[in-house]
């Protein structure tokens, strides 16, 4: 009797346990807390969940110390960051530079190297004549510049043994813009991962995810239509990913009816005009995927279907045309949602 | 006889309280139901307005270190109206309804997030 009886509570004891723990998994794991800021020029959303709430703060905390480390490292604008005092002294002979930095300039000049100078970080000056973000509608003269001859990512030249960086042309200087938003990602991904959180952070529409939803699905990720930037053209799933896009619709000016836009083809020294309206790219590091969408964006559709038969674990979301001929196509490994 | 009956009782106040939490989880109200945008500066939110209780469309002014801006809050919609910043580029920002893109005003260091909308999407990329 009494056996039958402990049998019986046993059974009911366990039913409970599972019923409390699908339960726990119904109300969702851990505490998420949410965080909106600028950095970098641009907006920082960053969504964390932790298994406490304490855990949640101080992670969101530490998130926002290091963007603002990495900001006084990569910002082209602030006279004081390290980016700044390599441009104004690498003519002169060779400089040492963190380490960090070195690995960013390192991994980005792969980059511009096997797209063929589609993606050059040594664009700084082009992007200071053209100032899109605050031109009113001043169309400048690259001519002289391009027939001089101006410099580009093969003046940069790194020595690894002492971890220094040289420019070895004059009026040279390196602009991080299309990579360092990526790096980001890939680093506040790394501080999360190491305090147990898991999340999705928003840096100006580069994304990073890590690990998975609340609910244990993936993430639902929505392309912005570059015709109507608030709303999405298209969507898609991921796991733990970086997610970079590229496109014309972002920082512009227009002088009659024409659209200037801010990412630049190093070949011409205007802005690119592949026909393509957003390239997005998503993969495993956050500074590939911030590369190569400007690098895809400046080739068009063929180049950049090309490029990306070099990266096997990257998949890529192009939009072309506008309006009624709008189109959308995806390459690689990208689950497109319908 | 009382051996008998107490482990019944125990089991049938564990089963009992088992299913009063689940219920409790299952139908509690989600606390995204109210839709609402949080205006954050620096970071920090200064104000949070209902977007849903409400079918009049109110204009507010937003003072921050850096400057003003007029934010117009509707039902179930928030746009910026104005503001002083140097390239006004957040007044172009249409319409948020909680489509999960903020509105933006760099200059001013200001945000606004709508939530409570329950987006197709957990981020968007642009």
């Amino acid at each position: 009797m009494h056996t039958t009886l402990n049998r019986c509570m046993a059974l009911v004891l366990g039913i409970l346990c599972v019923g409390s723990l699908c339960a726990c998994s119904l109300s969702g794991r851990g505490i998420t807390v949410s965080s909106n800021s600028t950095a970098f020029g641009t907006v920082l959303s960053l969504t964390v969940t932790g298994p406490t709430r304490a855990d949640a703060d101080e992670t969101v905390s530490r998130l926002l110390a290091e963007t603002a480390r990495l900001e006084r490292i990569f910002s082209y604008s602030d006279p004081d960051s390290e980016l700044s005092r390599l441009n104004r002294t690498a003519q002169e002979g060779p400089v040492q530079v963190s380490e960090e930095l070195f690995m960013v300039i390192e991994r980005s000049l792969s980059v511009c190297e096997r797209s063929g100078g589609a993606l050059d970080i040594a664009l700084g000056d082009l992007i200071e004549l053209w100032h899109v973000e605050t031109n009113e509608g001043e169309i400048p003269s690259v001519d002289e510049m391009m027939q001089n001859g101006r410099p580009s990512f093969r003046d940069i030249e790194l020595n690894e043994e002492d971890r220094s960086v040289r420019y070895r042309k004059a009026g040279l200087k390196i602009h991080l813009g299309a990579v360092a938003k990526g790096y980001l990602c890939e680093a506040l991904r790394d501080l999360m991962k190491d305090r147990n959180c898991t999340g999705i952070l928003n840096l100006g529409g580069s994304i990073q995810t890590v690990g998975l939803r609340t609910d244990g699905d993936r993430w639902r990720i929505g392309v912005a239509d570059p015709d109507h930037p608030e709303t999405s053209l298209t969507r898609f799933r991921i796991g733990e990913a970086s997610v970079a896009t590229s496109g014309s619709y972002q920082r512009y000016f227009e002088v009659d009816g024409v659209r200037y836009h801010h990412i630049l083809d190093p070949k011409t020294g205007c802005p690119a005009q592949s026909g393509l309206a957003s390239v997005t790219v998503t993969g495993p590091d956050g500074l590939l995927c911030d590369a190569l969408s400007t690098a895809c964006f400046v080739l068009g559709e063929d180049g950049a279907k090309d490029l990306m038969e070099f990266y096997p674990d990257y998949g890529i979301l192009l939009i072309s045309g506008s309006g009624q001929d709008r189109t959308v196509s995806a390459d690689g490994p990208v689950e497109t949602l319908p | 006889m009382r051996r008998t009956v107490l482990p019944i009782l125990l089991i049938g106040i564990l089963i009992a309280a088992g299913l009063c939490s689940l219920l409790f989880i299952l139908i509690r109200p989600s606390a995204h139901t109210a839709l609402k945008a949080e205006i954050y500066v620096d970071g920090e939110i200064v104000r949070t307005l209902d977007l849903s209780g409400t079918e009049e469309t109110r204009t507010i002014r937003i003072e921050t270190p850096y400057g003003y801006n007029l934010v117009e809050a509707g039902p179930g919609y928030i746009r910026m109206q104005d503001a002083d910043c140097p390239n006004r580029t957040c007044t172009h920002m249409g319409k948020r309804t909680g489509d999960g893109i903020p509105i933006v005003c760099l200059p001013h260091h200001l945000v606004i997030r709508v939530c409570g909308a329950e987006p197709e999407e957990d981020g968007v990329t642009y």
